[in-house]
């Protein structure tokens, strides 16, 4: 389902900047927090992003429903460019485009009922007549498996795994084709993640909605999505299928990711570096067992490494990646 | 059993809130020896944490700690009172937090931090800059010089969790707790902080009592395993018996759940339900509400420990015929 028909959403040499701050920021330095990304994402299909804290995820995920406003590229969604559109244009797509925040408890109104919490999107779209409001919110909780009587508590009352099916069930109210996930199970305890991860796919498979799924656990990544986007200060280092990202990785920052810990007591993880390296260049260089003079020199280009494989490694051809089974 | 670091029986914490008294750490028994590992797994709420800071006695006054036995190194630790027991916090017994860069005094550099370490454990600043450029570079800092001179606020979270480590190894303590000292930090980093937990290990003669709710952290990292649930140690062994042959169904959820993600299997299996509200524990096995074999007796009557050390499950499933 990867590259095959149209996709759903095109992200085209998109970047998004902000101003730096901090001693050693030069008075009119603009960080680039996502750096010319480019990838689609198919109708119904889940795409990962993973990455450490700091690689740019959850910004290229809020620029992407435009929450930010991108520095530079293209965002096509249903003919459109979204990238430069002010809020009155962009109101007709906004529906679509929902999103399922990491802390529940905080992308909800502690004021409002779970009631109210569901059934003022469907007002504000007017997505049904009034008379049905009700019935809506109680298919609603239905679907992401909680009881009607749910729906005259609030937030504070719930457990983070009921409240993260509220707001998968809120971000759905709007029938979207594209949900973003960031890290949603990530702060749910272990034995709540399964039910959670298992919601998420009933519901890419009931509704064929698309979800862009941000996290930094990759077995949770190689369990949901189909394709996998690995994100390394800003740039997108590699893109494939699960299989392929985690069978075949190429980049030596996706080996390093899927590392053992016996990786990393005989010391192949690389040192910790202390700041963002500098924008030209590879910005894993530094950290990478495999850097020549060309990976500090020029950044380089994202190469298809096989058929829906693409990898932003100057040396990828060169370094053996089959990777021993563990 | 003398040799023991540590070794706490019926350990219970209530707290009060709104009026009532609620049981948070219900009867949790455990022990540590010297150079070893014990692994403290179980999900949010479970007891984890309070278990950790009833015994180093840092909660707040609405907590009140009771135990059978709180024996550390041969000595009772419920006969001291607080003037006796404030020069063991740090020196003897230590803590590493979870947030890493919360435990730094933010107005003060690196340098501040090891120097008062060395005036606790040396009762003098005298030779501190060759005692903290040994104890960083212990924990894979590359250049102790530079890192000494930055406030807390420049370090990265790895970084300030393994200047964090060298701090407490400073102290060179006999026990160690580390509660989540990982979660906060990235994939890479995760693992370079818990090589670095083996090493020690390796090298040091203190006990460990590592918190994690991550199971492969805790299964690469622990020597023995104690699994807790609402309040309650529900299992406890040797880490490789708890992981390949778990007693108690709780235990036996968690291990299908993180064994099917690696297997990248087509659904995964759900515990059903949510963790008790410590409010109002269910009667009998509190697991008993979630429990896929539950049966008539686990809802009347709480299970005791059952089995034959050191791997036992509280499970009437795992009672001797």
């Amino acid at each position: 389902m990867s590259a095959q028909g149209k996709p759903l959403l095109q992200l085209e040499h998109l970047s998004v900047a902000f101003a730096a701050r901090g001693p050693d920021a030069g008075a009119s330095r603009r960080f680039r927090a996502v750096d010319d990304v480019s990838l689609g994402i198919a109708p119904g299909e889940v795409l990962g992003l993973v990455g450490e804290s700091g690689s740019g995820k959850t910004t290229l995920a809020k620029a992407l429903l435009r929450l930010y406003k991108p520095a530079a590229g293209r965002i096509v969604f249903r003919g459109a460019d979204l990238a430069p559109m002010g809020e009155r244009a962009l109101a007709p797509f906004r529906r679509d485009l929902q999103m399922v925040f990491q802390d529940p408890l905080s992308s909800f109104n502690p004021r409002h009922t779970v009631f109210e919490a569901l059934a003022i999107p469907l007002r504000l779209h007017r997505i049904c007549p009034r008379g049905e409001v009700s019935q809506r919110v109680d298919a609603i909780l239905a679907r992401v498996g909680l009881p009607a009587a749910f729906r005259d508590r609030f937030p504070h009352e719930l457990s983070g795994g009921q409240l993260q099916r509220v707001a998968i069930g809120r971000a759905l109210t709007l029938s979207p084709s594209l949900l973003v996930a960031d890290e949603a199970v990530s702060k749910l305890d272990v034995s709540i993640r399964a039910q959670i991860l298992n919601l998420l796919k009933d519901v890419r498979d009931s509704l064929g909605v698309s979800i862009i799924f941000i996290t930094h656990d990759l077995h949770v990544a190689r369990y949901l999505c189909d394709r996998v986007g690995v994100m390394y200060f800003g740039k997108l280092v590699e893109l494939g299928t699960v299989d392929q990202i985690f069978d075949a990785p190429r980049h030596p920052y996706t080996r390093a990711l899927l590392g053992t810990l016996e990786d990393e007591l005989r010391g192949a993880g690389g040192p910790e570096t202390f700041a963002p390296p500098g924008a030209t260049g590879c910005r894993y260089a530094s950290r990478c067992p495999h850097a020549t003079a060309l990976c500090v020199g020029a950044h380089p280009p994202m190469e298809a490494a096989s058929d829906g494989h693409d990898v932003a490694c100057h040396r990828w051809r060169e370094i053996d990646f089959v990777r021993p089974t563990a | 059993m003398s040799d023991l670091v540590l070794e706490v029986r019926d350990l219970r914490t209530r707290f009060q809130l709104q009026g009532r008294g609620v049981e948070v750490v219900r009867g949790v028994d455990l022990s540590v020896a010297p150079a070893e590992v014990l692994g403290l797994i179980g999900e949010s709420g479970s007891g984890k944490t309070v278990t950790g800071l009833s015994i180093l006695r840092l909660l707040p006054g609405n907590a009140e700690v009771s135990s059978a036995v709180m024996r550390f190194k041969g000595r009772e630790l419920q006969d001291l009172d607080e003037d006796a027991f404030q020069p063991l916090r740090g020196l003897s017994l230590a803590m590493i937090f979870q947030n890493p860069v919360g435990a730094f005094n933010p107005a003060k550099r690196v340098a501040w931090h090891l120097r008062e370490i060395a005036r606790r454990r040396h009762g003098s600043e005298q030779g501190w800059q060759a005692g903290a450029r040994d104890a960083l570079s212990a924990v894979g800092i590359p250049h102790p010089e530079r890192v000494l001179r930055l406030y807390p606020h420049q370090l990265s979270g790895g970084m300030a969790q393994r200047i964090l480590i060298a701090m407490v190894l400073a102290l060179e303590p006999d026990l160690v707790i580390a509660d989540e000292p990982t979660t906060n930090l990235d994939n890479i980093v995760e693992r370079q902080i818990v090589a670095l937990f083996r090493r020690l290990r390796d090298r040091l003669n203190a006990a460990f009592i590592f918190i994690t709710h991550d199971m492969q952290i805790a299964a690469a990292l622990c020597d023995r395993i104690a699994v807790m649930y609402a309040g309650q140690i529900v299992e406890v062994g040797p880490t490789r018996a708890v992981f390949d042959a778990p007693r108690h169904p709780y235990t036996q959820g968690l291990t299908a759940t993180s064994l099917a993600l690696k297997q990248r299997v087509k659904r995964l299996t759900e515990i059903p339900g949510e963790l008790p509200s410590l409010m109002s524990p269910p009667p009998g096995c509190p697991f008993a509400p979630r429990c896929a074999k539950v049966m008539a007796r686990c809802r009347e009557e709480a299970p005791p420990m059952f089995g034959t050390a050191p791997h036992l499950a509280r499970c009437f499933l795992a009672e001797p015929a």
